[in-house]
């Protein structure tokens, strides 16, 4: 003690120059402070009905400090319980705004019958926190309008109204969704379904007459010298007879049954359809570039094509595409290719091929139902698809069409809420009473890897085909996902000779 | 005692409705089912029949999933909120979630025979992964650890992340997949996951609860903290597990579901404070109803076709907690601290 203080008494000038000095730098901002307008502040501050004596009342502004010290508002709680809030100077009050509350009360006694009994007397709500007995208290006080009203007590009875009005407002938004969603039509087949959306809009205003190359209005095409002028659904070009440089974007396949291989066709992820790899060896690939729904412009013009032959797409790729060669737009969803392939029979001098075509396949369609007919009758059928984690099963689109629309098979009763399908839930498969069943497996590892999981499901394990051993997997699936010509004609052999078995392939 | 009943019985409330939430959505479904299938599925089990078929071996793991997967996330919400003192915290947003999808879909193309319990392990790494290169990318910015700053580095990494889970995806056509992933639910679910989440799902919720007196001293502050004695360190690194047991667990079996990790603590707040000593059991009870109910509706709104549970989350999430803190935020201490 001695040692140090003799040291001080030294100092002591310098220390009072230091202050001096301080202090005169300090004044500037200090003269601020009095700008401030201040309310004189007091108010009791009891706990459990006791005047909490000593406990420091600091109010902490809410919408940050309002001078640079960051000066608190604070106040300590003298023997009666009363207490003078001072900012500035001593008991001048505190600036008007909103504050959360600290009370800090180092002596108060025991935490347990503090922390319930404070609630109950309502002067202030707390949260309070004490840790292993250090005698430490942090009250989050409702932020209170800094007025002459003394600490306010916010009505318990507000939490119970408040939950059951939150509630109440679930309760809406949830109804609100459920009557959007039960208004709209279930979502099918995402591309598929903006194809059919499309084509619905595209027919309405034109339901009297279908323009050409869609639906079953076949193209217009007349000579015009050496050249066809041909009159597609989004304009008129003029068509070199005899292309050699065909670009198909869509229609790969009609062109390959009437004996046309196309010099550029289009792809996904590089990849040619897996059925038509073999006959499009040599092909320049264009890829459909992922998201936007376009082809790869670039690589078109590479190819230097004479004729583009694309399906329904937007005006705008249309007109892109027609700054490269002539484009014909047709359309296909699957359930009209009879009539594309004679439009493209007739656009490339096949006529007579087309014909053929088409009659032999409907010849092959006849046999395969008259036979189908004798052997399952109204035994149903189902075409499933593994999409992400989940089945899809497919009504009336894609290689339901097929099963359904073309060969007449009977669909499972599920079909009929839903008629274009849906992703099944575990649970609606044991509503499922299909026989027969056609799953389709994607090639990639995600998928492989989700079929097999589902296939073990307990659920799975009741359809009645899965019982009786009748489903038939499809490794090789994209003619089942892309029906054109020849994809049907692939799905028929397949189909027939999954159900009626492998020796009794139909005769031609 | 009866102070610290009083306390939680928020907790006990959304316990119950959590509880009542499950009864009825083993009701749920385009099955029907009574109250005589219910309790012969419980006492006189018969797999034969369709309608305890469903209950038990659809519905009941389905249930349980779901009610363990959105305790877990809110849980480990709240902890993060906690722990980093920012509001903003939660597992989508400090990249766990997509860290434990990037992980797990680069294993699924590496070995695509995954089971249940290897994808979980590598839905951990994907999410400790996430959470360090959160950390630190927050270390490594010159102003600090600060909560705005951890924020966006969560951000931003959660948005490298995703790019290059969408380019995996894209580049091994894996759309159909990921659809389901990046939504998130728990439709095929048997009794195998749920038994695979069920200890870790305790484990973690049993460490949250023990450091729950912690989190809410370091949630003052860590400098307060350690002035009280607090052994900080441990506290993180303890919350930190539990956080990564909880999140890879949940996005292993049911995918990112959006919405729970980050609202539900808040939701809780407004009901009980800022303690997580009671913030922490209310999120799981209050996570596993919202999750439950989701999931019910989820199966029934859509028809004979499900919808993912995240949006569903959501879209009961959200309204609540703007009218609860539009309507309490004049009141009491809500996102501020």
């Amino acid at each position: 003690m001695a040692s140090w203080i003799p040291t001080l008494s030294q100092r002591l000038p310098q220390l009072v120059a230091s202050l001096i000095a301080v202090s005169v730098i300090v004044s500037p901002g200090c003269s601020k402070k009095q700008e401030i307008p201040v309310q004189p502040t007091t108010g009791r501050l009891t706990i459990n009905g006791e005047p909490a004596v000593g406990a420091i009342i600091g109010l902490y502004p809410v919408s940050g400090d309002f001078d640079q010290r960051g000066t608190r508002p604070a106040g300590q709680v003298k023997q009666d319980g009363a207490f003078t809030i001072s900012s500035f100077g001593v008991g001048d009050g505190a600036p008007t705004g909103e504050y959360n509350v600290s009370i800090f009360w180092p002596q108060f006694p025991g935490r347990r019958s503090y922390d319930g009994k404070v609630r109950k007397s309502r002067h202030i709500r707390f949260d309070s926190q004490c840790w292993r007995g250090q005698q430490y208290s942090r009250a989050h006080c409702a932020r209170q309008r800094q007025t002459d009203t003394p600490l306010g007590s916010p009505d318990s009875q507000m939490e119970h109204a408040t939950l059951f009005k939150a509630l109440c407002l679930c309760l809406l938004s949830v109804i609100g969704v459920t009557a959007l969603i039960r208004s709209s039509d279930p979502v099918g087949d995402a591309s598929n379904h903006q194809a059919t959306e499309r084509s619905k809009r595209n027919q309405t205003p034109l339901s009297e007459s279908p323009p050409p190359g869609f639906g079953s209005t076949p193209l217009e095409i007349s000579p015009q010298g050496s050249q066809y002028l041909v009159r597609h659904q989004l304009g008129t070009v003029i068509v070199p007879m005899q292309p050699t440089r065909i670009c198909a974007l869509a229609f790969t396949d009609e062109l390959l049954a009437i004996g046309v291989t196309p010099f550029a066709a289009s792809c996904t992820n590089g990849e040619f359809p897996d059925y038509l790899r073999d006959r499009l060896e040599g092909a320049v690939a264009i890829n459909q570039l992922m998201g936007v729904g376009q082809p790869d412009f670039e690589t078109i013009v590479v190819s230097q094509p004479d004729l583009i032959i694309t399906s329904a797409g937007d005006p705008q790729t249309y007109h892109q595409l027609s700054k490269i060669a002539p484009v014909v737009v047709l359309s296909g969803d699957g359930d009209n290719n009879r009539q594309r392939v004679l439009d493209l029979g007739k656009l490339l001098d096949k006529e007579r091929s087309a014909r053929d075509c088409v009659s032999h396949y409907d010849q092959r369609i006849r046999n395969a139902k008259r036979l189908l007919h004798e052997t399952i009758g109204d035994r149903k059928v189902a075409f499933f698809r593994i999409f992400g984690k989940q089945f899809y099963i497919h009504g009336h689109t894609r290689g339901g069409l097929m099963l359904y629309d073309e060969l007449g098979l009977a669909t499972p009763a599920l079909i009929d809420q839903s008629p274009r399908g849906f992703m099944l839930s575990p649970e609606s498969l044991l509503q499922l009473d299909a026989e027969f069943i056609f799953l389709a497996v994607e090639a990639n590892r995600g998928a492989q890897r989700s079929w097999k999981s589902l296939l073990s499901h307990p659920a799975w394990q009741r359809v009645p085909a899965v019982r009786d051993g009748r489903v038939f997997l499809l490794p090789e699936q994209h003619h089942w996902l892309r029906p054109g010509f020849l994809a049907k004609s692939m799905m028929l052999d397949e189909i027939v000779r999954s159900i009626l078995g492998p020796n009794r392939i139909q005769g031609d | 005692m009866e102070r610290r009943l009083e306390r939680h019985r928020w907790s006990i409330v959304f316990a119950i409705l959590a509880c009542a939430t499950a009864c009825w959505a083993l009701f749920v479904g385009p099955t029907p089912v009574t109250l005589d299938d219910l309790t012969s599925t419980l006492f006189e089990y018969d797999a034969t029949r369709d309608t305890q078929f469903v209950i038990w071996e659809l519905r009941l793991p389905r249930v349980l999933l779901t009610a363990m997967v959105g305790g877990a996330l809110a849980c480990s919400g709240a902890l993060m909120q906690g722990v980093t003192k920012n509001a903003l915290a939660g597992p989508s947003i400090m990249g766990l979630s997509t860290g434990g999808t990037l992980c797990l879909l680069a294993g699924l193309l590496l070995h695509p025979d995954l089971n249940y319990s290897q994808s979980i392990v590598l839905s951990f790494g994907g999410a400790l992964l996430g959470y360090l290169t959160v950390c630190a990318v927050t270390t490594l910015s010159r102003a600090g650890a600060t909560p705005a700053g951890f924020a966006l580095a969560g951000a931003v990494v959660s948005a490298l992340f995703g790019a290059i889970t969408h380019g995996l995806t894209i580049y091994f056509s894996l759309h159909d997949e990921m659809l389901y992933w990046t939504v998130g639910g728990v439709s095929h679910v048997t009794w195998v996951q749920v038994v695979v989440l069920a200890p870790i799902f305790f484990i973690g919720i049993a460490v949250s609860f023990a450091i729950a007196p912690a989190v809410t001293l370091l949630s003052l502050g860590s400098d307060v903290a350690v002035s009280l004695g607090q052994k900080t360190q441990r506290t993180r690194f303890l919350a930190t597990t539990a956080v990564l047991f909880l999140t890879g667990g949940a996005i292993a079996v049911a995918g990112p579901v959006g919405f729970i990790g980050l609202m539900v603590p808040h939701s809780a707040r407004l009901f009980v404070g800022a303690d997580y000593r009671y913030i922490v059991p209310l999120s799981v009870s209050l996570g596993a109803c919202l999750a439950i109910a989701a999931d019910a509706l989820a199966r029934t709104i859509g028809g004979a076709q499900e919808l993912p549970m995240g949006l569903l989350t959501t879209m009961i999430g959200a309204p609540f907690f703007v009218y609860l803190a539009s309507n309490r935020s004049s009141q009491s201490l809500t996102l501020r601290r």
